[in-house]
């Protein structure tokens, strides 16, 4: 992709378990479904993956309100049970593409896992996505 | 009292720090209604002057809010920028994932 991305996002963590079961859960659509939320106000609706070069994803979430939001992708990089890197796109009215990197490392019963989300706007993506202009009743609702 | 620039990594530490306790929020949430001396502040509080003075220096530090003199009182002000900064991280990238890989922890936690 020859775009460049002026922000850079990199998370670390250490999760409990092996690689391939961290693989798996991260790219398996039933298990994705059962762990994952962009918010704690938040439901999962739906997960389609296709877990190849070129194969695409779609993400359904639910806000508590009932507001959908769609992320989809495309799948550049496919290593299991090492590493991945997809195209990230919050479908709203004004869609950025972003580029997501995860790289799985083995640390016996444990793993490793280091996410890159590279982006070229500050303000919009999970910003956008709450809808809410970084109120003082957002934030307080988010803390309590 | 001047504390960290704003929206700078110090400056959101001492942010979440200040919002960590439930005095300093409800002071938060009144003073979100419109400005107040610090005795109108303490008065909901079980709680002596100088304790309340404690979090609102707490506050101040963090710059979520100001305290001017008004004649022979003090008065303070909700500063909603440092908020604004804390609530941008909230909703960045970097949360979202701190938020996922938390979800994906207990999950693996659970399945074991």
């Amino acid at each position: 992709m020859d775009r460049s991305w002026s922000e850079t996002v990199r998370i670390r963590r250490v999760v409990p378990a092996r690689k391939e079961r961290v693989f798996r859960a991260w790219t398996e659509a039933a298990q994705v479904k059962r762990w994952w939320s962009i918010g704690t106000d938040w439901k999962t609706s739906f997960v389609d993956l296709d877990l190849r070069v070129g194969g695409k994803f779609s993400v359904g979430n639910e806000a508590a309100d009932g507001r959908p939001l769609v992320i989809t992708g495309e799948f550049l990089v496919v290593e299991p049970p090492d590493k991945l890197v997809y195209t990230w796109t919050f479908q709203l009215p004004k869609p950025e593409e972003t580029l997501v990197t995860v790289e799985f490392r083995s640390l016996g019963d444990e793993t490793e896992v280091l996410v890159t989300h590279e982006h070229s706007s500050k303000d919009m993506g999970p910003s956008a996505i709450a809808g809410w202009n970084a109120s003082l009743d957002g934030l307080a609702s988010l803390l309590s | 009292m001047r504390g960290k620039k704003r929206g700078t990594s110090a400056n959101l530490d001492l942010v979440f720090s200040a919002l960590s306790s439930p005095t300093r929020r409800a002071i938060l949430d009144r003073l979100s209604h419109g400005e107040s001396s610090v005795s109108e502040l303490a008065a909901p509080f079980a709680m002596s002057l100088p304790a309340i003075s404690k979090h609102l220096r707490v506050l101040e530090k963090a710059e979520v809010i100001s305290k001017v003199k008004d004649g022979r009182v003090y008065v303070c002000r909700l500063e909603p920028e440092s908020l604004q900064w804390a609530a941008r991280w909230i909703n960045s990238y970097g949360a979202l994932w701190e938020r996922q890989l938390d979800s994906l922890s207990d999950y693996l936690e659970k399945e074991e």
